[in-house]
């Protein structure tokens, strides 16, 4: 089962390289080409997380290892949506470096091997939960991304044209929105479960807190772009200071703070 | 006038402002309990906390300033809401249905909000702990001791353990001590098959020396069969409990048989004459803490008979993640005690607000889809209408 982690990593790569190279070349080639790699390692991504469900015999999201495949994955997935609809190639690189990061990171610090659930894991919400918050992650993460390359494209106009930046523009908010959205349905099965588990949907627990925090950044967000037209480069600093958030959120709290969701730092 | 300022945007994005930085200063800062358990570790930051504490920050999602910024924050929404209904009346086609799902959102918001404060004025949470065989009809709770309109029994606790037959757990393993005489070194480990523990002596300038300590097999009748010459148990009955340990140190395996009944006696046990450098006893039975078997639960569950005037009314079998609901209460299993496998520990809660917070819930994400999804779905297919006409 490793062997396909580690081709789904190799693939990923492969689409970080071919991607670079049609960045450097400007050819709509090896922007196809990238895209279908980053398809094939969602593919494969996927098989893995099928298989490693089935020797479990339970989800493979309960874990700091399984978390940051699942990262990758989303954040892969994120950008395959966002590419269906709109022309977002100059995305595949980041997208494909943020994916391949996260596996490596994952694979050089945390043990592969399956553990079995603590008892509080032992839910069906441990799915939706899990699931939801991870693809509001990955619409985070895409957000950042084109907010990032909103700021390097506008440091110099000579460097992109107006429609390379009206692009990503779009793709901050529209990927935020998606991640919001996510994110508040992660944070709603999040609490049922909490209620079925322990009696109490807020518990005002670090991670509970920090979701929370996430959510009121990204709201704000929201809310000053379609109320106040916030948008450019204020729009892109906001994208990144929340994936700042989401990051403190999702590995933050599970490595510095101990709470209720103690067991995902290992 | 005060009406325009609580209704505007930046009067509310001041607000959020603030409830974020109490958010992360509420993470950040030891909270409650984490208090003491921090000067333990920080003494010199006594006056610090002192100040903190003083400020209301090491209490903050339960302090008075808190809860009048979630009024305030309540306060917004209502206004903001309000003013979304006034826009209903101007709106129509693809902006109503996003004007409509504003409001949804706006109005969850306080009902998560209303939902939380009917909790903390009407509902109870507690504790009850008892013994297999006992039963309640009380609990320590938030109100002091309060009385149940029924009582609960125990029936019966169980605990399981992952690659452990599905049965009721009895003292079925104990705990391998290990000493280590040359470093004067002690310790001890759960006596569970498979799993490797690691004894580390620290040895000043050189390299820490370490064994490795696996138990390969657990055997509850322990005996020798003549005939096959192998280690066999009689039966399930923990006559002759017995360990097989490896014993792994400098690159060399050794395998020893240690058995509870007969601690002097190891085969080949580190003893003056063995060059295993580890002592082994298997503690077993009432001597030792049966399920001290950290990390490897699979499942603690307490099976519950709720009675009232000695009627059985329900009977359920409870654990985490499946609680029994009976008469408005909710019983949750909270905790066990490895010493005692008869003992249960029960959450209770009674919150006659959570489905007002369901109600919240659901509304909101009805709200976020007419707003992010059949709105601007609307919107485009008035575009392809205006350009097809």
């Amino acid at each position: 089962m490793t062997w396909l982690f580690n081709i789904g990593m190799v693939v990923y790569v492969f689409a970080l390289v071919v991607s670079i190279i049609g960045l450097v070349s400007r050819k709509r080639f090896f922007d196809g080409v990238a895209t279908a790699l980053i398809g094939s390692g969602v593919a494969v991504q996927t098989a893995y997380m099928i298989l490693r469900w089935v020797a479990a015999g339970r989800p493979p999201f309960s874990n700091m290892f399984e978390s940051l495949v699942l990262f990758a994955w989303a954040v892969a997935v994120v950008y395959l949506l966002l590419r269906i609809w709109i022309n977002v190639s100059l995305l595949a690189a980041p997208a494909a470096l943020l994916s391949t990061v996260a596996l490596a990171y994952a694979s050089a610090f945390f043990a592969k091997d399956i553990q079995p659930l603590v008892p509080a894991l032992q839910s069906n919400w441990l799915t939706f939960h899990v699931f939801t918050c991870f693809k509001g992650y990955g619409g985070f993460a895409i957000s950042f991304l084109a907010g990032v390359g909103y700021l390097i494209a506008t440091r110099s106009a000579s460097r992109s044209s107006p429609e390379v930046r009206e692009m990503l523009e779009i793709v901050v908010v529209q990927a935020a929105s998606f991640g919001f959205i996510f994110l508040t349905l992660g944070i709603i099965t999040g609490a049922v479960w909490a209620n079925s588990a322990w009696g109490t949907y807020w518990s005002w627990d670090p991670k509970e807190v920090w979701s929370l925090i996430t959510w009121l950044i990204y709201a704000v967000f929201l809310h000053c772009r379609f109320m106040r037209g916030w948008r450019g480069r204020l729009a892109a600093w906001i994208s990144i200071i929340g994936f700042a958030s989401v990051l403190f959120t999702y590995m933050g709290v599970n490595l510095w703070m101990s709470g209720l969701h103690s067991y995902g730092s290992k | 006038m005060l009406f325009r300022v609580v209704g505007s945007l930046r009067f509310a994005l001041a607000v959020v402002f603030f409830i974020t930085a109490a958010c992360i200063a509420g993470t950040l800062i030891p909270q409650g309990h984490q208090v003491a358990k921090y000067l333990e570790h920080n003494p010199a930051a006594q006056q610090r906390m002192k100040i903190l504490d003083a400020l209301g920050l090491t209490h903050v999602f339960f302090s008075k300033w808190f809860v009048v910024l979630l009024c305030v924050l309540a306060a917004s929404l209502l206004v903001c809401t309000y003013r979304r209904f006034q826009a209903l009346q101007g709106a129509s086609g693809p902006k109503r249905i996003r004007v409509f799902g504003s409001l949804f959102t706006h109005i969850s918001l306080l009902l998560v909000l209303v939902g939380g404060v009917i909790r903390a004025v009407w509902g109870e949470t507690g504790y009850v702990e008892f013994r297999e065989g006992e039963t309640i009809n009380q609990f320590n709770g938030n109100r002091g001791v309060t009385k149940l309109p029924y009582a609960v029994r125990l029936v019966d606790f169980s605990l399981e353990m992952y690659g452990e037959p599905d049965k009721k757990q009895g003292p079925s393993a104990g705990r391998l001590l290990v000493a280590w005489p040359e470093k004067e070194l002690m310790n001890d480990f759960p006596a569970v098959a498979g799993v490797p523990y690691v004894v580390t002596a620290p040895a000043g300038a050189s390299a820490p020396d370490t064994c490795r300590v696996t138990i390969l097999r657990y055997l509850p009748d322990f005996f020798i069969d003549n005939a096959t010459r192998e280690a066999r148990s009689r039966s399930e009955e923990p006559k002759n409990p017995a360990v097989s340990v490896e014993v792994v140190h400098a690159g060399q395996y050794r395998t020893n048989w240690v058995f509870a009944r007969f601690p002097d006696f190891a085969e080949h046990a580190g003893t003056e004459n063995s060059d295993n450098p580890l002592r082994l006893r298997f503690e077993f039975g009432a001597a030792a803490p049966a399920a001290s078997r950290r990390g490897a639960i699979k499942a603690y569950k307490s099976t519950l008979q709720v009675l009232k005037d000695e009627q059985v009314m329900c009977e359920k079998t409870i654990a985490v993640n499946t609680p029994l609901s009976y008469g408005g209460y909710t019983f949750y299993q909270s905790g066990y005690n490895p010493r005692d496998l008869k003992w249960t520990s029960l959450q209770v809660v009674r919150d006659p607000g959570v489905i007002v917070v369901y109600i919240g819930f659901v509304l909101m994400m009805v709200g976020l889809t007419m707003v992010f999804w059949f709105a601007p779905m609307a919107e485009s297919r008035k575009r392809k209408d205006g350009v097809v006409s």
